[in-house]
């Protein structure tokens, strides 16, 4: 069981940091590709974009222990549309949670200070109530092209591990059969 | 990513954020690499052990390091772009297409290490993880790790002293 854990474990960390760390770097490319990578990184400070990152990561952890938790069975067992689905909603949960986050630290910014009164208060949360589907909905289309990668990478997995066990089952198979002779 | 940490008056970074950036991205990489080195030659190594445990928890170990590591190496890699500020030249010159080049490498072995992390894993829950064939396919996963983080290195090493 805690073998189980383990491994279980093992695989929550991967998946979470190959999640944050990939979409980090396409972002990168696609903005160095549209000559935007320069302005782009310098609106933000090395604390600050460090310390984004880590929440990223933090947050996407969270997610995908949820969705592989929730799953119950092992990972492995999944079939590949149950695993592809999991990674669509994990991103569709991940894209809300950031949106989140970002409400909640710009409303952390401005309540202590009053700099946002009541009305303008009421007017993020309306807002909210769009922006939580649609960081929803963008965070599922990340989901779907992260889903395609990932079943195709646990895919090929799962074909390894076969080629590495059949064999084996087979040696372990003659060898009980001439014990038992 | 130049702002807080400056200078007073200009926008350059201050050398001591440079060097912590620059410093980690560089250590974390090495430990990376010499990591998978290590573990390719244990796995040729102990390929004929069939019956103990180690290498399969020291691969879990691996596993582990490496997936906190390379968080530190992709968020350092970026902040040192960003700190590079004016140093950062256009898609189109010969530096950005090695910046691309580098980027790609970069997702491809992330890409690798999650298969291979899956193959560890499956192996540790199966009862064949010690089979001679499973430390084989192993090296090999492991061997390729470090070719392709070889090769990141060399267009990372070109980009930061001027080869492009």
């Amino acid at each position: 069981m805690a073998d189980t854990d383990r491994a279980l474990n093992l695989r929550v960390w991967s998946l979470s940091t190959f999640r944050t760390a990939t979409f980090v770097i396409v972002i990168a490319a696609a903005a160095h590709l549209r000559d935007s990578l320069k302005p782009a990184l310098g609106l933000l400070d090395t604390r600050i974009g460090v310390a984004a990152f880590m929440l990223l990561w933090a947050l996407t952890w969270y997610v995908t222990r949820a969705s592989v938790r929730r799953w119950g069975a092992p990972f492995e067992s999944a079939s590949p549309a149950q695993q592809f689905m999991t990674v669509v909603v994990a991103g569709g949960f991940n894209g809300a949670a950031v949106y989140l986050l970002i409400v909640s630290e710009r409303l952390f910014e401005a309540l202590p200070d009053h700099a946002m009164s009541l009305d303008g208060l009421m007017r993020v949360l309306a807002l909210s109530l769009f922006g939580l589907p649609v960081s929803f909905s963008v965070g599922m289309v990340v989901g779907v092209a992260f889903g395609l990668f990932e079943v195709l990478i646990v895919g090929v997995g799962s074909m390894l591990f076969d080629r590495i066990v059949a064999p084996a089952q087979d040696d372990a198979a003659l060898s009980n059969a001439s014990t038992s002779e | 990513m130049n702002g807080a940490l400056t200078t007073a008056g200009d926008h350059l970074p201050s050398f001591e954020l440079w060097f912590a950036v620059r410093y980690l991205h560089v250590a974390s990489v090495a430990l990376l690499v010499g990591g998978a080195l290590v573990m390719c030659g244990l796995c040729l190594v102990l390929a004929g052990d069939t019956e103990s445990s180690v290498l399969s928890r020291i691969t879990t170990l691996y596993e582990w390091l490496f997936w906190s590591v390379i968080g530190v190496t992709v968020v350092t890699g970026i902040s040192n772009l960003g700190l590079k500020g004016e140093g950062l030249m256009p898609a189109a010159s010969s530096w950005g297409r090695a910046l691309t080049v580098k980027l790609s490498l970069a997702i491809l072995v992330l890409c690798l290490a999650l298969l291979r992390s899956d193959v560890v894993i499956r192996l540790r829950g199966a009862a064949v993880g010690g089979s001679a064939r499973a430390n084989h396919v192993l090296a090999s996963l492991y061997g390729a790790t470090v070719v392709l983080f070889l090769a990141v290195l060399w267009v990372g090493l070109g980009l930061a002293h001027g080869r492009y």
